[in-house]
């Protein structure tokens, strides 16, 4: 697992609690794995057991959509897990993120030199920290877990590779939501 | 392939898609086009003098989701539908649930149908309000001309953050209610065969009730300001999509707009029934489907006027079009000053903006109005039945216009065949028509300007066509703009 959880950008909204977003296509086999990973924390025991964990927000969405810059609004920290097609299967990567305030143009999926919104429906992680900060005055910190994938064909089923990464996966977004609370001394 | 001079006027000796541009001098190609769903591309035809003489938008993913279901379990399908698309799986729960109920040959209890209702409402508006405040009202706030760097929803927000605040409210509000009735905000799993999973509880019909009034006050603030602002758009207007068609919509027994159910209605472009009070399950005997192999889309139309005559637009235009009122006081009133406006069948596609605002006021009055009902918390929300047809068909409104699953079953209930036809199939031909107005009026010559690109774009977003649903994609690719000439070199290329 590759590691840069430094969040660039201040933690403006650090009032809210813990936001965790899983986004993919289930039905592009490994695309989904964002969307697997959040259905498995939020069934995850250690949310209702650990004092650390108490008050985290689980999503599971197909895509990113506008009105998500107002839960990210109201979050300190915004975990998303995403599928990363260039990856190595399996493989878990973290990232930080900073609103796309540089940025005129929202890019979607966040290919470098793209031009407007490649896709209408969706917008991209760091367009939507930039919409809650242009909206409603705050934007969370924001850590991007990516997961290496090998198939992205129509399939229900994860790779072999992927799949075993499961709990893997849970597992590092437990301990940046553990570490965060840590740092901020919430949630005790 | 013979094109007539004035394509927007209908042309009997259209070619069909098999003999489509093999002939013809350059080809100017728009691929893809951006903020729709999916993939898709624009092909504009010019004759030898450099004339627009045809255009096709182009569905180039396949959607496989009538494929992917055979084999299937017919009670899994509303679940397996709803997952075609992230925007609108409410609207294919919907469509496929009412297709299941047809085939166990069950009614669902009145307060199940209520609460259908009520979520697929809440869908409407959701998805309405992102076609309007995310993808459409850059446009409009800008003008088509303005920079994409800044014509776009952060420019939206730093220009007008109340506008984008209030597009961002209504669909959250549109959210909750799908995901406080069906138990997900996305791909809900609350409706079933025979009726909902489980019945209201007071608290979430007060939770819900608790935002009708700041959402209707968030929609009549966009009208207001979209009415202001018309008058700039007058041009636009007249060659957005401007021509003669046919319109289809559901209309409840008092001919009132129904986003669930009622019957059929289909008026041409002065206003006169083509058919009236059709058992949606009937639409076979009226919809026809033509395949073109430039496409995955599928076109339909109306077979009494044959293909490619045949046709009509479907959506939220075509839902104040066709009834008689919204049903609703304040969309009645905000009916009554569009069709002052815009005449009594609005004829351009550019008033797919104003509609789709009408649609959504409505759609809220009619949440309120269906959660005051008596027996709104009634226990009584699903019928239980076993197979009792082999075959189903299930119709309503998407926000994007009528819904159609159509499932065959063995007698085991294990789906043998599917058919789906999805407002994006009502309006190719439209949307066809309409690219061709755009680019006669905006090409000149044989290079591909901004203008004229950013109006194609905008002309098809006015119908805002879901690709998820017409062919199941998701996915992002750079806008590339090609101008080819007979023996396909790139005579010009634009790309952002």
């Amino acid at each position: 697992m590759s590691e840069d959880t430094t969040p660039s950008d201040a933690p403006d909204g650090a009032a809210g609690g813990v936001l965790v977003v899983g986004y993919g296509n289930t039905l592009r086999s490994d695309d989904g794995i964002g969307r697997y990973a959040a259905s498995l924390l939020a069934d995850d025991p250690r949310l209702e057991d650990d004092p650390r964990l108490a008050g985290v927000e689980v999503l599971a969405v197909h895509q990113l959509t506008p009105e998500l810059a107002l839960d990210f609004s109201r979050a300190a920290l915004v975990i998303l897990i995403d599928a990363g097609a260039d990856d190595p299967p399996g493989e878990i990567s973290v990232q930080s993120l900073a609103p796309d305030v540089d940025a005129d143009v929202p890019r979607g999926d966040r290919g470098a030199g793209r031009g407007p919104g490649a896709t209408s429906h969706q917008v991209g992680p760091a367009e939507l920290l930039a919409l809650a900060r242009a909206l409603y005055g705050v934007a969370p910190a924001a850590l991007v877990v990516r997961v290496g994938v090998a198939e992205m064909e129509i399939g229900e089923a994860l790779s072999p590779a992927v799949s075993a990464a499961l709990p893997a996966i849970v597992d590092v977004v437990v301990s940046l939501i553990a570490r965060h609370r840590a740092s901020t001394g919430a949630g005790r | 392939m013979t094109c007539s001079p004035d394509a927007s006027q209908a042309s009997p000796d259209r070619g069909s898609g098999a003999d489509w541009g093999i002939d013809m001098s350059r080809t100017i190609t728009i691929d893809p086009v951006t903020r729709i769903e999916g993939h898709s591309k624009v092909t504009i035809q010019l004759d030898d003098r450099g004339e627009v003489v045809d255009a096709r938008f182009h569905v180039t993913q396949f959607r496989g989701f009538e494929r992917i279901t055979q084999g299937r379990p017919v009670h899994e399908m509303p679940a397996l539908m709803s997952r075609i698309c992230g925007i609108c799986p409410v609207s294919h729960l919907i469509a496929s649930a009412k297709a299941v109920d047809d085939i166990l040959a069950v009614e669902p209890p009145p307060t199940g149908q209520d609460l259908r209702r009520i979520i697929n409402l809440g869908q409407i508006v959701q998805s309405n309000a992102l076609s309007f405040f995310h993808l459409s009202s850059p446009d409009l706030l800008f003008g088509f001309d303005a920079d994409p760097a800044v014509r776009n929803i952060l420019g939206v927000a730093r220009e007008n953050p109340g506008l984008a605040r209030d597009g961002i409210g209504l669909r959250k509000w549109g959210q909750q209610i799908i995901e406080w009735l069906g138990g997900k905000r996305i791909h809900p799993e609350g409706i079933v065969p025979g009726g909902v999973a489980t019945p209201l509880t007071a608290e979430v019909r007060d939770r819900i009730l608790a935002g009708v009034p700041e959402a209707i006050a968030a929609v009549e603030r966009a009208i207001a300001w979209y009415k202001t602002d018309m008058l700039r758009w007058e041009d636009e207007a007249a060659t957005f999509g401007n021509f003669r068609s046919a319109f289809m919509g559901l209309v409840d027994r008092h001919g009132n707009v129904d986003h669930y159910g009622g019957w059929l209605r289909v008026i041409d472009a002065d206003g006169n029934f083509l058919a009236d009070r059709v058992d949606p399950k009937l639409f076979n005997d009226y919809i026809g489907e033509a395949v073109e192999p430039s496409s995955f889309l599928k076109s339909t139309y109306w077979k009494a006027m044959g293909y490619p005559d045949g046709i009509y637009r479907v959506g939220p235009l075509a839902r104040l079009n066709v009834a008689d009122r919204m049903g609703t006081p304040r969309a009645d009133e905000e009916l009554e000053k569009f069709r002052w406006r815009v005449g009594r069948v609005a004829g351009s596609s550019f008033h797919y903006h104003y509609a789709r605002l009408i649609d959504t006021l409505h759609a809220i009055e009619k949440v309120e109005e269906l959660l005051r009902g008596p027996d709104i918390l009634s226990k009584h929300v699903r019928s239980v039945a076993g197979i009792n047809r082999n075959e189903g068909i299930g119709v309503s409104e998407a926000p994007r216009g009528t819904l159609m699953h159509h499932y065959k079953v063995d007698d085991d209930g294990i789906v043998q065949w599917a058919n789906l036809i999805i407002a994006t199939g009502h309006n190719n031909m439209a949307m066809n028509r309409s690219v061709l107005q755009v680019a006669r009026h905006h090409v000149k010559g044989d290079t591909i300007t901004e203008p004229m690109l950013n109006r194609v774009e905008a002309v098809i977003r006015c119908y805002d066509p879901c690709l998820s649903c017409s062919t199941h994609a998701l996915g992002q690719m750079d806008l590339q703009i090609q101008l080819l000439a007979p023996d396909g070199k790139v005579l010009d290329e634009l790309s952002r």
